[in-house]
């Protein structure tokens, strides 16, 4: 973003993604750029149907049957959208790993927990089975699953949801990825759990100096874990900005309509003053800014011309013409 | 005077076999429970899954038969109410659920759905009927347009929104919200907490709202109970609880929510003050309701555990100088 930082591990450029129609194509994903530096957490956050899992699926180039990404994706500088598949495989698993929100389905039930994390380690790593078997029980152990010799002849269904997900972190983090994307790690988990979970990732990242993409809509999983916040509506990142400064002084109308939702200590007794309406689907989104129909700072110019994404203060971008006037805090 | 719903001693277990010939086994999904929610009172219930709250819930709308106990309104057992007085209950107490996507019936318009309830406790006219459904339509912020139109064709949000006219429809004097808010976005979650304060206050309707989400149990509720594997651990007025819980599970359920914590009470980005908070979040799983530890079912997780913790089952009492307020735990005994 700014100059003199070094390069970051991953840039996504002028990123959009379309989904074929019958009536011509429908764009789920419009220009959306960030980047995320080497060791940190980016958190990606926004509501359902804001476009964060495609993004990551664009990333991981998984992308389901019709949907199609244009733009540039890169990767320790090389670009990584729309490589052939068999480059992409050595890439997937191995340099960037995904962990998804349902533990429970995305493991197989019929195998035992020790053979799939074997399995992620024998795809990309020249290892015997014996010594992909130590090495599970390490990854098993590092995610913080006691008595991990035993837990290796587990089934899935023999773990709670928080344990699938060490499972599944382990898996993900086999090959010593450089970049881990958490796909709402959290959601499907309870309270307490979900605070090990937030954990338990921010640790490893430290640990093996490991970037992360985490995607939730929880904005305080994000104060607690992430350096950078992006904001997603419509497929478009909204706002861009230190964590720390996401909070004390958001400069988008939406991310302040997300932060207003939110009941507040302080808001005992008062009306909350949430967002009216909710998120139109992608063919129907207003013309000029995307949030002008919803926004409360709305003034004529905001539905002829898209704002741009502007840096008001260094490294703090917003999409908002009237993004210097915004002075709300917590 | 009696309270408006109270609940005594519920339990409700579920037995059953592991494989055909295995011992027979006990699932304690309500262990003891206790409580009351007089007029125009919300009673919060916390806790995470397996806690026994909408096994709860389902036994305060006597949807289900406790195994031992009584569920009593304005003093009546509801167990033994007659055909009519039943009919009364259930028009008093109503329920709303977590998924707007299940508890819609695909088939029934929305006019259908909403003048359904009016229409089997007659409480309009023929003529009327309409009209009164658009008045309810209304006040969950939903316009006449939608009447003859069907669930699917809603979102999460206006789903919730008809349940919760559904439910005003018999001008009921009790809801029983059991995680009304967790399927929807964060900004639609505001507008139908906003509408469930608003009916408080100008129907003056009592609420048992059940919630794993402690901001929003925080903000509406007058009192909260916080339960753990089929029992209360803690029982407070909701400003004292959330002031000092006293519980160590509370206080480690407080401290599990990833928060914007430091930065609600005021104060700058603290990342010592973070760790503090991440440090006093509980360890370990959450155990099966078919295999709760003993004495204490909290103790295997509990960083205060003491002698007597995996022994005695700590009783819900009133602990020295904390009046009014109630906690099982033996450090407070």
């Amino acid at each position: 973003m700014s100059a003199g930082m070094t390069a970051p591990l991953l840039e996504i450029k002028d990123l959009d993604i379309f989904f074929a129609r019958a009536k011509g194509g429908v764009k789920v994903v419009n220009k959306l750029a960030f980047s995320i530096q080497r060791g940190s957490i980016f958190g990606l956050a926004g509501e359902s149907g804001s476009g964060k899992s495609l993004t990551a699926l664009s990333i991981m180039g998984i992308l389901p049957n019709g949907a199609r990404a244009e733009g540039s994706i890169e990767f320790k500088g090389s670009g990584i959208l729309g490589l052939p598949s068999e480059k992409m495989r050595s890439i997937r698993g191995k340099e960037i790993s995904m962990v998804f929100q349902e533990p429970m389905t995305s493991l197989n039930p019929v195998l035992k927990i020790g053979y799939q994390v074997r399995e992620a380690l024998l795809a990309h790593l020249p290892i015997s089975k014996k010594e992909a078997q130590t090495r599970a029980v390490q990854l098993l152990r590092s995610v913080m699953i006691p008595a991990p010799e035993q837990r290796i002849n587990d089934y899935p269904h023999q773990l709670s949801g928080g344990m699938r997900q060490r499972v599944m972190i382990a898996m993900a983090i086999a090959c010593n990825p450089s970049l881990l994307i958490a796909d709402e790690p959290t959601t499907a988990l309870d309270v307490t759990i979900e605070a090990q979970i937030l954990e338990l990732i921010d640790t490893l990242r430290a640990e093996r100096d490991m970037s992360v993409l985490l995607i939730t809509h929880d904005l305080g999983a994000i104060a607690r874990h992430a350096r950078t916040v992006g904001v997603m509506y419509a497929g478009r990142i909204v706002e861009l900005a230190p964590v720390g400064e996401i909070f004390s002084g958001p400069k988008h109308p939406y991310t302040i309509g997300l932060l207003e939702s939110i009941p507040f200590k302080n808001k005992r007794g008062m009306p909350l003053k949430p967002i009216p309406g909710s998120v139109p689907p992608p063919w129907g989104l207003p013309p000029g800014c995307k949030f002008s129909d919803r926004c409360s700072f709305k003034i004529p110019p905001c539905q002829q011309a898209e704002p741009e994404f502007e840096e008001i203060t260094p490294g703090h971008f917003s999409r908002c013409i009237r993004a210097r006037e915004m002075k709300w805090t917590l | 005077m009696d309270p408006l719903i109270k609940a005594q001693d519920l339990r409700k277990f579920f037995p059953f076999r592991k494989g055909l010939f295995g011992r027979e086994m006990v699932l304690k999904a309500v262990d003891g429970v206790s409580l009351e929610v007089a007029e125009n009172r919300v009673l919060g219930v916390v806790g995470e899954s397996g806690s026994g709250k909408s096994t709860l819930a389902r036994m305060v709308t006597a949807l289900d038969r406790p195994t031992s106990g009584d569920v009593l309104f304005r003093g009546k057992s509801v167990f033994s109410m007659d055909r009519h007085e039943l009919k009364q209950f259930r028009r008093a107490v109503q329920i709303i659920f977590q998924d707007p996507f299940a508890s819609l019936n695909p088939r029934a318009t929305v006019f259908d759905t909403i003048a359904e309830p009016i229409r089997i406790h007659r409480l309009a006219e023929k003529k009327d009927i309409e009209q009164k459904v658009a008045g309810l339509l209304k006040d969950v912020g939903l316009g006449m347009e939608i009447l003859r139109r069907y669930p699917h064709e809603f979102s999460g949000g206006q789903r919730q929104r008809i349940c919760i006219a559904r439910a005003l429809a018999v001008s009921p004097r009790l809801i029983v919200a059991d995680e009304p808010l967790s399927a929807l976005d964060v900004s639609i979650q505001a507008q139908i907490l906003n509408i469930l304060s608003d009916l408080k206050k100008r129907d003056r309707i009592s609420f048992l709202f059940i919630s794993h989400d402690l901001r929003v149990v925080e903000y509406l509720s007058d009192e909260v109970a916080v339960m753990y594997l089929g029992k209360v651990v803690e029982r407070s007025g909701a400003e004292g609880l959330f002031e000092k819980p006293l519980h160590p599970y509370t206080v480690g359920l407080f401290a599990s929510v990833p928060a914007i914590k430091a930065r609600e009470m005021g104060a700058p980005f603290d990342e010592k003050m973070e760790e503090k908070v991440e440090k006093a979040a509980p360890k370990g799983d959450i155990p099966s309701p078919i295999d709760i530890p003993p004495g204490c079912p909290f103790h295997p997780r509990c960083p205060k555990r003491f002698s007597p913790c995996d022994k005695a089952i700590p009783q819900l009492m009133e602990p020295a100088g904390q009046p009014g307020r109630l906690v099982a735990c033996h450090l407070w005994n």
